[in-house]
């Protein structure tokens, strides 16, 4: 019994020697946190596709004209919308790409070790890829996102245009009652945030 | 943050009922000089560098998901107004000749009685204003005819108010 419980606590003993030698870097909390957020991040982007959905059976409906006539002008900010979002957004996914190029790590799929679970789909911009972190083997630095790099630059360009778009669609001008169509909207270009 | 941009001059133009959105999209896609200094650096462990693009990703979807929410409920949608209580409102002529069938119009109407409207009338006196309802009267005099007009204002739950034009003409039944 005493052999036991001697071998357990060697056990317990090597299992965290092991993971503080490994570093923060591929901390097992870490890792779950971030494969949490990679399954949350598609509550929004179910929603959005939902959205869109109702609003493109109504853009079809010819008997209510008035209606669809809306629905076709918010299909069409949306589209814009969704394609800024979309261009942003795979300039993030060609990082993360990158990222695990650069490590050798395995991204085919349809291989069982593969670390990728499906593609990134252009079609689909804000469908972003999953990666299962867990399978990640390496534990290096990486300079993918080095300040000089190509990306650090267009990530935060392409995020300032991402918000100038949504702001100047989705807000009303001045009197929200009119109606007044949101392509009107030119005030708000004036606003740039103070951190720019 | 959102004071400085509270503050700035385009801002003011925006709707109110929309200002809150806009602050909310700032807020989610706005970082700091020093928030891209301490993320974008060299030699950073690959699951920093992972989790601060997926972070960026989640808040790009989020702030999206919000300005296409927005747009959905733009339709029929005058901004948030408080109305207490619906009734139906049948309006139409009520006298009608002979051979002459009715034609009337249903609509359904909101009072704001825990906010009260503002009424105006030209022409006529407000008795009591009562429940979001104003009970008015008018002279007829000796007038065969007389319309009367008015306002009626409302505010949205951000305060901005709406004034809406009204107008009822009165016929007297000659003596007979």
């Amino acid at each position: 019994m005493k052999m036991n419980i001697f071998y357990f606590s060697t056990f317990i003993l090597f299992t965290f020697l092991y993971s503080c030698s490994s570093g923060p870097a591929n901390d097992p909390r870490t890792i779950y946190t971030y494969q949490t957020m990679q399954s949350e991040m598609l509550i929004p982007s179910s929603k959005l596709a939902e959205n869109k959905s109702t609003l493109k059976e109504i853009s079809e409906d010819k008997t209510e004209p008035e209606i669809q006539r809306w629905a076709i002008n918010a299909l069409f900010d949306i589209s814009k919308m969704e394609k800024s979002a979309g261009e942003t957004l795979k300039l993030i996914e060609d990082a993360k790409q990158l990222l695990f190029l650069q490590m050798g790590e395995n991204l085919k799929i349809d291989d069982k070790a593969s670390i990728r679970y499906e593609k990134f789909d252009i079609r689909f911009p804000l469908y972003p890829a999953r990666y299962d972190l867990s399978k990640v083997k390496n534990n290096e630095t990486t300079d993918v996102l080095s300040p000089n790099g190509t990306f650090a630059k267009k990530i935060q360009f392409s995020i300032k245009q991402l918000r100038k778009v949504l702001t100047e669609t989705a807000g009303f001008h001045e009197d929200r009652f009119t109606h007044e169509p949101s392509t009107t909207l030119k005030t708000l270009t004036l606003i740039h945030s103070p951190l720019d | 943050m959102r004071k400085q941009i509270e503050k700035s001059n385009g801002f003011k133009h925006v709707a109110l009922d929309d200002q809150e959105l806009i602050l909310r999209i700032y807020e989610q896609i706005s970082y700091t000089p020093e928030f891209w200094e301490t993320s974008f650096g060299e030699n950073i462990s690959w699951l920093e560098a992972f989790g601060f693009l997926i972070s960026l990703q989640s808040n790009i979807l989020n702030a999206t998901n919000e300005a296409v929410t927005c747009i959905q409920y733009t339709y029929g949608s005058c901004g948030c107004i408080d109305i207490a209580n619906f009734a139906p409102l049948v309006t139409g002529e009520e006298r009608i000749l002979p051979g002459q069938n009715p034609k009337f119009e249903v609509l359904l109407a909101g009072i704001m009685s825990h906010k009260t409207p503002i009424f105006k009338v030209n022409g006529a006196k407000i008795i009591h204003v009562h429940d979001g309802v104003a009970t008015i009267t008018a002279e007829m005099g000796k007038d065969q005819e007389k319309t009367i007009t008015g306002t009626l204002t409302i505010f949205n739950k951000s305060g901005i108010p709406k004034t809406y034009p009204w107008k009822k003409t009165f016929y007297r039944e000659p003596n007979k």
